[in-house]
């Protein structure tokens, strides 16, 4: 059982990083230039992080444990990135031009996950996955669980096999948890985060690489809050919440609601100052602040989940 | 001219440097510790220091590999007891863990015609009461106890906290202080050895600090009293892996 | 026939004494190293990055390999 300590400081610093996330979005920070076209020069700067909008939108919106003012500040930034990538038709014409590129589909996902549908861009989608060319890409075994969890979320036909797509990335070898780089922490959390949909399916991660992850996970946490890497810890921790009874304690929430500014605004790492200038500390922060908000999100979820299922 | 203590300090510190070596050799079937002295001449300090400092160790090569006595090694622990004085800790923590070390010293020696066993000191906290970070930390300056034959309530603990050690290994691991990590696999080594299920494989970590640690004789002492122990638990894989 | 070492006089001096005793105390109890090198971003690694494209919800990376 989580301690409720936790959950308290989780919904605080989560809460705060969304009231952080909505005012920036409100004051027109994040914004895709007017005369964006299919083929973005620059999909870093505007278009992944709508989708991390919409990514973080619509998991608290599934989770519904955000409470009224969390949840219309939701609302508000998923209406605002679907018309961001034009309801959609930014997607559709991006993934008609491009039949292997898979950004517009794991987009498309987290908008459908909330209900936020293209038809045309579906029918698209579900004639591609059909293609030996969509499964062909040569791309690394985490993305390619990002790609079928988000045909799973727009409900295409195409059926992958999770066991096999799980046992090709790093954590399905479990390997030596001291070999662990700092990359490598990022791809075992994307691991888990499409596994799982975010803590949706906390059995999709398979038994041995659960229980690797419950082993190691502490030690990793420690390992890179002490050198103040507070987006991976943040990662971290959502991960803890994804995969059941939760593995650390109260360690990373202290150290995070300790680091995270008046405004919401958590550093994204110990040694780099944050820039008073609003639009470049918005660009360096911004992913920081969507997984701040995932992880209160999803501890709370599972925490109430837990309960609920034990009532 | 340096402060007299850093020289001091270094003194002690070349002295381990040459025990440990010494101590290594008698692992891999050489001389012992006691080769080092010349009987007719009078122990420098330094090594009387450092034979002091590594304590049980001086006798693992008969714990371990079933070498036969070593009276002078004994003889020349029990001198160190004897002739230098009481160390000073800095604080109660340190005051226990070389409580500890004292007593596995004890221990060793009470087997031997050269001293007799000492009462073991107050209980150490574990891992609840420090958190598995701190406690790993306060087992590594316990590695010492990592020996065939010595039994007690720290023992008790790292047998039923394997995964606790096991987490203390990798954390030190990732914060590339392979000394303390060598001193905490050492301990797995043990854990192997008393039949516990390790959650790590330790043989990679001991190679990797092999070839990536401070390449000191002191840390090699550690991580061959850890494969051999580790050895006692597969002896089938014996003949297989080399000691470091 | 026990074998018996005889040792070097101590200084007189009961700070010398005293420092072998401080000097023992602390190669005995060695703490841990005091700051981590644990692995963080690395630039040389940046191009693998790079070449995967959109990694969606991953950071940027920082600036530079903070600096200790």
């Amino acid at each position: 059982m989580t301690d409720t300590h936790v959950l308290s400081v989780a919904q605080q610093v989560g809460s705060r990083a969304m009231t952080w996330l909505h005012a920036a979005h409100r004051d027109g920070l994040g914004r895709i230039p007017d005369n964006t076209v299919v083929d973005l020069a620059t999909p870093n700067d505007a278009y992944k992080p709508l989708g991390e909008i919409a990514l973080v939108a619509s998991v608290v919106l599934r989770d519904g444990v955000a409470g009224p003012a969390g949840t219309r500040a939701a609302r508000e930034l998923l209406d605002y990135a679907w018309e961001e990538v034009r309801e959609g038709d930014l997607l559709y014409e991006r993934q008609l031009r491009h039949v292997t590129m898979s950004d517009p589909l794991e987009l498309y996902g987290h908008f459908a996950r909330a209900g936020y549908r293209h038809p045309a861009l579906e029918e698209l989608l579900e004639s591609i996955s059909r293609l030996r060319a969509a499964h062909a890409t040569e791309i690394q075994a985490n993305r390619r669980l990002a790609v079928a969890n988000a045909r799973r979320l727009v409900g295409l036909s195409h059926q992958p096999d999770w066991d096999a797509l799980a046992a090709r990335t790093w954590l399905g070898a479990t390997p030596e948890p001291w070999a662990v780089e700092w990359e490598i922490a990022y791809q075992i959390t994307h691991t888990v985060f499409h596994l799982t949909d975010w803590g949706a399916h906390p059995d999709g991660l398979p038994e041995p690489m659960r229980d690797h992850v419950r082993d190691w996970l502490p030690v990793w946490l420690d390992v890179w809050l002490e050198i103040g890497q507070w987006d991976l810890a943040l990662e971290l921790l959502i991960v803890d919440a994804c995969i059941g009874e939760p593995a650390t304690g109260r360690q990373g929430w202290d150290a995070l609601a300790a680091v995270q500014h008046d405004d919401g605004l958590v550093p994204r790492e110990a040694n780099e100052a944050v820039s008073s200038d609003r639009d470049e500390s918005f660009r360096e922060h911004q992913h920081t602040a969507v997984v701040a908000v995932l992880a209160g999100d999803v501890t709370l979820a599972r925490a109430l989940g837990t309960g609920a299922a034990a009532a | 001219m340096p402060f007299a203590e850093t020289s001091l300090r270094d003194d002690y510190a070349a002295a381990v440097e040459r025990v440990a070596g010494r101590t290594l050799d008698a692992l891999r079937g050489g001389g012992g510790a006691a080769a080092l002295v010349d009987p007719d001449t009078a122990v420098p300090r330094p090594l009387l220091a450092a034979v002091r400092l590594l304590g049980a160790d001086l006798l693992s090569p008969q714990l371990l590999t079933g070498a036969g006595p070593d009276g002078p090694a004994a003889a020349l622990l029990a001198e160190a007891r004897r002739a230098l004085p009481a160390p000073a800790p800095p604080s109660r923590e340190a005051a226990l863990v070389i409580g500890w070390q004292d007593w596995a010293a004890g221990q060793v020696l009470a087997r031997t015609p050269y001293g007799e066993a000492v009462p073991p000191p107050a209980p150490l906290p574990g891992p609840d009461e420090l958190g598995w970070q701190a406690w790993s930390v306060r087992m590594a300056q316990l590695s010492v106890l990592a020996l065939p034959g010595l039994d007690g309530p720290v023992h008790d603990t790292a047998r039923a906290r394997v995964l606790a050690l096991a987490r203390g290994t990798v954390r030190s691991m990732m914060r590339r202080d392979l000394t303390t990590a060598a001193r905490l696999a050492r301990w797995l080594g043990w854990a192997a050895a008393e039949g516990r299920p390790l959650p790590l494989d330790v043989g990679p970590v001991l190679d990797r600090i092999r070839l990536a640690g401070d390449g000191s004789a002191r840390t090699g002492l550690e991580l061959a009293v850890a494969r051999l122990l580790l050895d006692r638990s597969r002896p089938s894989t014996a003949e297989r892996n080399q000691a470091p | 026939m026990l074998t018996q070492f005889r040792t070097e006089t101590a200084s007189a001096s009961p700070s010398a004494t005293l420092a072998e005793a401080e000097t023992l105390a602390s190669l005995m109890v060695e703490d841990e190293a005091v700051v981590s090198d644990a692995p963080t971003y690395l630039p040389e690694a940046a191009g693998a990055a790079l070449l995967l494209g959109l990694l969606l919800a991953s950071p940027k990376p920082p600036k530079e390999k903070p600096t200790r």
